[in-house]
C-alpha cells in the first residue's frame, strides 16, 4: 500500500497538529499568543492539506496523472 | 509580418493538457471562494473580537476530526483510481459521503442544542460560518454521489479520472475553510 504513504503521513500530522491546537486553546492564557498559535496551526493545516491533498506542485509544474 | 510569425518555432506547450488547464481553473474558483469565506471570517472577528459564547467543544473536536478524516478517505480514492485500484476508490468515495453526513449532522446537532440566538452578534456570525459551509459539505456530498455513480458504472481508470479528481479537490478544500474557521469559532475565545 505504498501508494497511500503520503496519505498516512499527512493525516498523523493533521491529526496531531488538531490535538495541539486544542490543548494549546485550553493552556495559554495570553490572548494575543493564543490567536497567533491557533493561526500558525491553521495555516500549516491547510499547507499540508493543498500540498500533498490538493497536489498543488501540479498547477505551475504542469504535470498531470494519465 | 506573416512571414515572420510563421518562420517562429510552434511553443512546445501550444496545446496545454486539457486537464491541467481544468486544474487552473478549478484553483482560480478556489480563489474566489476563499474571498468569500474570508470575508465570513473577517466578519466574525471585526463583530465579537476573540469573543464567543458558550459551544459544545467536544462536538466541535468530533466533528473536526471526521471532516479532517474524510479528505484522508477522498485522497485514498483519487490516489486508487490514479493507480486503477477501482475497489479501494469505490469505498474511499462511500466512506468521504459518510463522513461527510456525519459532519453535516453534528453541525445539525450544534445548530439545535445552540445556547445563543441568531439576532444575537456572535450568533449572527455563527451560523452565517457554519451555513455557508455547510452548504458546501452538502453539495460536495452530492458531487461525491454522483461521482460514485459514474465510478460504479465503470467509467474512469487511471487514464481518464478528472471528475474524480476534481470533486476530491473541491471536498479538500472545503475541509481547508474548516481548518481556519474551527479555531476562530471553538478555540480563539479559550477552551
Amino acid at each position: 500500500m505504498s501508494i497511500f504513504k503520503v496519505g498516512w503521513f499527512v493525516a498523523v500530522a493533521l491529526a496531531v497538529l488538531t490535538v495541539v491546537e486544542y490543548i494549546f486553546a485550553a493552556e495559554m492564557a495570553d490572548a494575543t499568543a493564543r490567536f497567533l498559535g491557533l493561526t500558525l496551526s491553521a495555516g500549516t493545516k491547510a499547507g499540508l492539506i493543498m500540498w500533498f491533498f490538493m497536489h498543488l506542485p501540479r498547477v505551475w509544474r504542469g504535470e498531470e496523472v494519465h | 509580418m506573416a512571414a515572420t510569425a510563421t518562420s517562429l518555432p510552434i511553443a512546445e506547450h501550444a496545446h496545454p493538457d486539457p486537464v491541467h488547464l481544468k486544474r487552473v481553473g478549478l484553483w482560480l474558483f478556489f480563489f474566489s471562494e476563499s474571498i468569500l469565506f474570508g470575508l465570513f471570517l473577517s466578519a466574525r472577528f471585526f463583530l465579537e473580537g476573540i469573543e464567543a459564547e458558550h459551544l459544545d467543544q467536544a462536538l466541535g473536536l468530533g466533528i473536526t476530526i471526521v471532516l479532517l478524516l474524510s479528505s484522508v478517505t477522498a485522497y485514498t480514492a483519487e490516489t486508487a483510481i490514479e493507480h486503477d485500484r477501482r475497489g479501494i476508490a469505490i469505498w474511499g468515495l462511500i466512506g468521504t459521503i459518510l463522513l461527510g453526513l456525519v459532519f453535516a449532522a453534528g453541525v445539525g446537532v450544534e445548530w439545535s442544542t445552540a445556547e445563543f440566538s441568531r439576532h444575537e452578534a456572535f450568533g449572527t456570525v455563527f451560523f452565517s460560518m457554519t451555513g455557508l459551509h455547510a452548504s458546501h459539505v452538502v453539495s460536495g456530498i452530492v458531487l461525491l454521489v454522483l461521482a460514485l455513480i459514474q465510478l460504479l458504472r465503470g467509467r474512469f481508470n487511471s487514464k481518464d479520472h478528472w471528475p474524480i479528481s476534481g470533486v476530491v479537490m473541491y471536498w479538500h478544500f472545503v475541509d481547508v475553510v474548516w481548518v481556519f474557521y474551527y479555531p476562530a469559532l471553538y478555540l480563539v475565545q479559550g477552551v
